[in-house]
């Protein structure tokens, strides 16, 4: 509580130090908000500036503007289906639906809330233990349990977003399919390329993210030539979700926002699997999991308290031992090197106050969330007025540059048209191109990490079961399988 | 008489301009740089290339007047950013940074460009040793004549954590290494560094091959320390650990190392100014200070032909551990 309160006397002393947080808060809330480019974007062109400006400053800056730019993706997510980046895509299953029924408010002020709420819970549990949970993380979760967590994760959330169970296996296959094109993480040996350079550095999850939800969007509406549905603009308030709708939704605040956390912490598995996986578990535990994809509030809830918690997750491993987990935490990194600091466990030794400053800054980050989100919203929601026909060309646009951005390759922008064009087709028969993007996003990820395992068990299986952690996560996703199978199976047999 | 005048000034300004673009090296091209000029950067934005690569151009920016933007475009084992800069103009807009990787995906086959022929160096920014570490608290093992012996006692059992692509620099060290200490090692290929670092930290494996730079606060924090360094002679700062030279006099270290690259159709003058652009950033006081944080393993300019020789020489070294490996990779005619 000390260094709290002298985190935020350190914070309030300098009047500069409030202008670039409300900077970064704002900055984070439109980068995010953009399809495509994200805060990891933004975070690169100024990663150079940060030098003329002091240590915590520049970390303040990309602190908030990475609790503020996870949040901005959600609002895109639910009013046009375009989910700023991967870990929004969850948010748009069931906010879209909500927007069609004339209820974005609804949707917003959840998304509102739950991302500062799970922001909030998750800067304190980084507050609380960033030396003791980077040390346990690291030590207990190798590549033998990250493999588990992901084949838990994708067993979980397979069915997200498909009319059936197996076309969201078909979706989910898919999409572990596109991640092997490329070269392969152990040896290099390229795979599916047809000796194109583009299809040699694999296919990225953004162009399909952009193509299956945004350029699919633009199409869908293309071909039915009509607006946006009659969602009355004029009356759209923010309505709260009331206190009682929030009461009954109190154990998926909880239960996300310690899966986000979690997955935040863990190296390489960040804000999209943790959206994914909170989203699948919040539909298995809900008594009305048939409402899911079709406007249910849990999934706005789950996916974005989930994505916001795994910011501060992400954070620790970062700070106490150098291990950054995703790209923007990778770019902070950068921001104290350039500053001659190295994180690592003497940080919170040597620079106490410091990193005490960044997560005071972070933590009323989120909190500014609740309040700027009410104020901003409002305005927001007023794009739901510009007619469609003005406004897809925009979102095409938006969705090249951002695809083109990504690695500047035009190969990406044909990718992201490809997906849009599949996605079309696909939506309209039941699978799930998020299912799609989520096995490519798990799929490399864990193909890496299955590779690893392999190679330090010496190609033996055993490894998943002798360790604890692994075994355990292991026998989740094959309880999920099995459970699926049955449902599969009985399915067909009623059917006859 | 006034008319003397004036031509002794102009002669004597001509002279002057000459002399003084002698001294300040080569002279601009009239209209170059008019516009940012781009440098390519085949590797993530963060990493340590990226990082050398940065520091480095802000001092070629100031130089040559315009920004210099950098490029990350990482992905195709290195071979991505390549490609583009080999598609772009020789107008001397679009520059690019490689590493060792430009060396060993021709030896190897994988790019037909010749780094000394096909594309030119302008500088070289860094020249790194590795070394492999371990855990400082690690009950087996503490330094490398216990850590060969736990080897020799447990066969097959020693995880090293490693970047290793065939062919690439860290794996053939990690062979070189295995014929050195006459050990065998199970190398386990991580992609991202942070993984790499984590692994090692968290106990995931036993060791790990890495430069120094990258490591330094786990370094000083005391979660690794080294227990070889891949150098003829034992680096300054690490005097008391044994270097590959020491086990194994025939071996042919080699070494990272990240440079700068033109394409050489760009006219002669646009060169021979760059050259010396990259010069004077590498001699500049802050880049300085750069490399030395960095541990070095060699701080001296390289000029022009220089840096010719010391490609040729990587290009025969890795060509001949190729042939004494026994890679039966495509190989270059």
């Amino acid at each position: 509580m000390e260094f709290f309160i002298n985190g935020l006397i350190g914070l309030f002393s300098d009047p500069v130090n409030i202008l670039w947080f409300f900077a970064a808060l704002f900055g984070g809330l439109m980068f995010g908000a953009i399809p495509g480019i994200s805060i990891v974007t933004l975070g690169a062109i100024i990663l150079p500036f940060t030098v003329w400006l002091d240590t915590t400053q520049a970390l303040l800056i990309y602190g908030v503007m990475y609790c503020s730019g996870t949040f901005g993706g959600a609002v895109m997510a639910i009013l046009f289906n375009i989910p700023g980046a991967p870990e929004n895509a969850p948010t748009a299953f069931d906010g879209y639906p909500l927007t069609l029924q004339g209820r974005p408010g609804l949707a917003i002020g959840a998304a509102v809330t739950c991302s500062a709420l799970g922001g909030i819970l998750s800067c304190l549990g980084m507050m609380w233990g960033t030396e003791v949970i980077a040390r346990w993380a690291v030590t207990s979760f190798g590549p033998p349990e990250v493999f588990a967590v992901i084949f838990c994760g994708c067993a979980i959330a397979s069915t997200v977003g498909a009319s059936s169970i197996l076309k969201g296996w078909i979706s989910l296959c898919f999409g572990l399919l596109l991640a092997t094109v490329g070269q392969d993480p152990v040896g290099g040996i390229s795979r599916y390329t047809f000796g194109s350079v583009g299809l040699s550095s694999g296919i990225s999850f953004i162009p399909l993210l952009l193509g299956f939800f945004s350029i699919t969007e633009v199409f869908a509406n293309a071909g039915n030539a009509i607006g946006l549905p009659e969602a009355d603009t004029r009356h759209i308030k923010i309505e709260f979700p009331n206190i009682a709708t929030f009461w009954r939704q109190r154990f998926n605040v909880l239960r996300s926002s310690l899966l986000g956390f979690f997955c935040g912490l863990l190296p390489g598995l960040g804000a999209a699997l943790a959206a994914f996986f909170s989203y699948g578990e919040a539909k298995r535990w809900s008594n009305e999991p048939e409402k899911f994809g079709k406007g249910a509030l849990g999934g706005v809830i789950a996916s974005e308290t989930a994505n916001n918690a795994a910011t501060g997750g992400a954070m620790v491993p970062m700070l106490a031992l150098g291990i950054p987990g995703g790209s923007t935490t990778a770019l902070m990194l950068s921001v104290f090197m350039l500053h001659g600091l190295e994180p690592g466990p003497l940080i919170m030794v040597e620079q106490k106050e410091m990193v005490w400053q960044v997560f005071v800054a972070m933590f009323l980050a989120n909190c500014s969330i609740l309040c700027l989100g009410y104020i901003t919203m409002r305005i927001v929601l007023n794009l739901l007025r510009v007619p469609t026909g003005f406004l897809m060309p925009i979102v095409f646009v938006l969705a090249s540059i951002g695809a083109y951005a990504l690695r500047n390759n035009i190969f990406d922008v044909w990718v992201m048209l490809g997906a849009g064009i599949l996605g079309f087709f696909l939506r309209r028969r039941g699978y799930s191109p998020a299912g799609i993007v989520l096995g490519c996003i798990l799929g490399s990820l864990g193909e890496s990490s299955l590779a690893k395992t392999m190679q330090l068990s010496n190609y033996s299986w055993s490894i998943f079961f002798t360790r604890p952690f692994a075994a355990v996560f292991i026998c989740i996703g094959l309880g999920t399988l099995l459970l699926m199978a049955r449902s599969v199976f009985l399915n067909i047999r009623k059917a006859h | 008489m006034s008319r003397m005048i004036r031509c002794c000034v102009i002669c004597v300004a001509v002279v002057c301009m000459f002399c003084g673009s002698m001294v300040l090296g080569a002279e601009k091209p009239k209209d170059y740089p008019r516009r940012p000029v781009t440098v390519i950067v085949p590797f993530g934005a963060g990493g340590g290339a990226d990082s050398m690569a940065r520091t480095f151009l802000q001092q070629v920016s100031k130089n040559l007047g315009v920004p210099v933007i950098v490029v990350n475009k990482p992905g195709g084992n290195a071979t991505l950013g390549f490609n583009d800069f080999w598609t772009a103009p020789a107008d001397g807009y679009t520059l690019l940074q490689y590493n060792d990787d430009g060396v060993t995906h021709y030896v190897s086959g994988i790019l037909k460009q010749n780094p000394t022929k096909d594309y030119i160096p302008l500088a070289i920014g860094q020249v790194v040793y590795s070394q492999i570490y371990i855990r400082k608290n690690d009950p087996r093992f503490h330094d490398w004549e216990s850590f060969v012996k736990y080897a020799k006692a447990h066969p097959g059992e020693v995880t090293l954590g490693n970047i290793a692509q065939r062919g690439n620099l860290e794996e053939v060290q990690a062979v070189q290494l295995e014929k050195a200490g006459n050990i065998k090692f199970r190398q386990i290929s991580f992609d991202k560094p942070s993984e790499r670092y984590a692994a090692l930290v968290g106990g995931h494996v036993d060791a790990l091959l890495e430069q120094p730079g990258d490591v330094a606060p786990y370094l000083k924090s005391g979660d690794m320390k080294p227990i070889i360094s891949f150098t003829d002679t034992r680096p300054q700062e690490f005097q008391d650990i044994p270097c590959l030279k020491d086990l194994d006099p025939s071996v042919k270290n080699v070494y990272k190392v990240r440079g700068f690259y033109m394409n050489p159709k760009m006219s002669r003058d646009k060169q021979e100014y760059l050259l010396d652009v990259f010069k004077k950033a590498y001699e500049s006081k802050e880049f300085q200070n750069y490399i030395n944080d960095k541990y070095p393993a060699e701080k001296k300019y390289r000029n022009y032909d220089e840096i010719i020789a010391l490609l040729n020489d990587m290009i025969g070294t890795y060509t001949q551990t190729y042939k004494d490996l026994g890679y039966t990779e495509p190989q270059k005619k």
